[in-house]
């Protein structure tokens, strides 16, 4: 592998994130001529590994559409058959195995999505009242060793699970930023483990925001990263009949050794980097 | 899984939906929407302007896949894996076909913003360990790369959100991809993970 022209590795780089430009495209084209074994799809497969770990709701596709394509099946299958036969591949790739054990891990629980239980898309919100889960709140499950779909422990018995087994699991109080309205009188706690790479935020009197303006956002400062690019712990809604929240925090990459825990008032949706205008809340360790 | 038949090392032939749905087998093709169209349709949907542009673009990979699904390797990926990259690169060919026209329809709100409805606590170990390649990214590679999957920005977006040259966005991603790709590598030979593809006898 060490073997391998740089250039080459750029160029099927670039063929997976699609910004070949026409000269790149011919050059690649001529490379993977003299390539060994053919074609080499382990950048695009890596693309694809990237885009299912970062898919943060997966909803079932619409019945008329799946419909559709079932239906208009049968035209299509005279044409089907004049596809060139698939080229000899190069020895299997670790790496390969590490993707497909990742996805394999992360969708074996799609057959289920036809099933009887909840579906992504009718999720309301990930926040629950008095740490009760909400029937609707079902997100992607973790693949499970039985066949059965898992069944979620509400979330404050999910808290005190982790708070009781994690061994490196903390727990820090949140302070109000000064002079924030949102959090004058606003309290609770911030549980994670870095170990189990999860967590949850407790909140009570934390204002209550129109979603359709402002959204609170997590956000966690690790020791291992620039505090330029803390790690994006998701958007939550405190809807208005709420007292105590529970919010389980979805960190979109994983906060190895966390400092500080903040929450921000941003757009809806969030953003990928806050101007850090609207502090409501920090927790440090 | 069940339905793929893991056979030697030689290349032999393998079952598989994606073989079956490409042969025309009907219960192979209602076997790979059932199985496949939560994960098409979700990535169509976070990368396309509109619904109905979601849904012509699930169209579109369902008969890339029927026609190329007899390429589909199990010792090389999963079927979920060869799923996604047909989908994106269906995907990436119809944002080039989009730049390439005038565009005056109306972008849904939602589009490119990350959703509440995240995988929530359910946080899975597996998905943990992807994420943690993400991690060890540099910060800017990283960036761009998910600014990029995730918020579906162009090169040209990001440079310009991010008052970067166009080219030195284009060497972020593409380096971030190239140690992802090794990060991945490493997480595996670490054993880090079960090489589920390599059951059959396939070459390590």
């Amino acid at each position: 592998m060490s073997l391998r022209d740089p250039r080459l590795d750029e160029l099927l780089a670039g063929r997976a994130l699609g910004d070949l430009d026409a000269e790149e495209a011919r050059e690649l084209e001529k490379l993977l001529v003299a390539l060994p074994g053919g074609d080499d799809l382990s950048f695009d497969l890596t693309a694809a590994a990237l885009d299912i770990a970062t898919l943060e709701k997966i909803e079932p596709m619409p019945a008329h559409l799946a419909a559709k394509l079932v239906a208009r099946d049968e035209p299509r299958i005279a044409e089907v058959t004049q596809l060139p036969k698939p080229r000899p591949r190069p020895p299997l790739l670790p790496w390969l195995a590490a993707a497909a054990a990742i996805l394999l891990a992360l969708f074996g629980w799609w057959p289920r999505l036809s099933g009887q239980g909840p579906t992504p898309s009718q999720s309301g919100t990930s926040t629950t009242t008095n740490g009760t889960l909400a029937a609707t709140t079902s997100l992607p499950p973790c693949p499970s060793t039985s066949s059965s779909a898992p069944i979620p422990k509400p979330l404050a018995a999910q808290r005190e699970e982790l708070l009781a087994k994690a061994k490196d699991v903390v727990k820090i109080d949140w302070k109000a930023a000064a002079k924030e309205p949102s959090a004058a009188t606003a309290s609770g706690d911030v549980v994670w483990s870095s170990t189990e790479q999860r967590g949850f935020m407790r909140f009570h009197g934390l204002a209550p925001n129109d979603s359709k303006l402002t959204q609170y956002q997590l956000w966690i400062f690790d020791q291992d990263q620039d505090d330029k690019y803390p790690v994006d712990g998701g958007v939550f809604d405190i809807d208005p009949s709420t007292g105590d929240v529970i919010v389980p925090i979805v960190a979109k990459i994983a906060a190895k050794h966390p400092k500080l825990f903040a929450i921000t008032i941003e757009k809806p949706g969030g953003v990928v980097v806050s101007g850090r205008g609207h502090i409501v809340l920090t927790a440090g360790i | 899984m069940s339905d793929r038949t893991a056979a030697g090392a030689g290349g032999a032939a393998r079952t598989s939906i994606l073989h079956g749905a490409a042969a025309g087998d009907p219960n192979s093709v209602r076997a790979c929407v059932d199985r496949f169209g939560a994960l098409v349709w979700s990535l169509a949907r976070r990368s396309s302007p509109t619904r109905e542009d979601a849904e012509d673009a699930v169209q579109e990979v369902f008969l890339d896949l029927y026609r190329n699904g007899a390429r589909y390797d199990a010792t090389v990926a999963s079927e979920a894996t060869f799923v996604a990259m047909i989908t994106r690169r269906r995907l990436i060919d119809r944002a080039r076909r989009r730049s390439r026209r005038l565009d005056t329809e109306e972008l849904d709100t939602e589009i490119g913003g990350p959703s509440a409805n995240g995988p929530g606590a359910d946080v899975c170990a597996e998905a943990s360990m992807a994420a943690r390649a993400i991690a060890d990214l540099r910060p800017e590679q990283r960036e761009v790369l998910l600014l990029s999957t995730v918020h579906g920005l162009t090169h040209e977006e990001i440079a310009e959100a991010r008052n970067l040259p166009l080219g030195t966005v284009k060497t972020h991603a593409r380096r971030g991809l190239i140690r992802l790709r090794e990060l991945l590598g490493e997480t595996a030979s670490e054993g880090g993970t079960k090489p589920v593809a390599a059951k059959g006898g396939a070459p390590s």
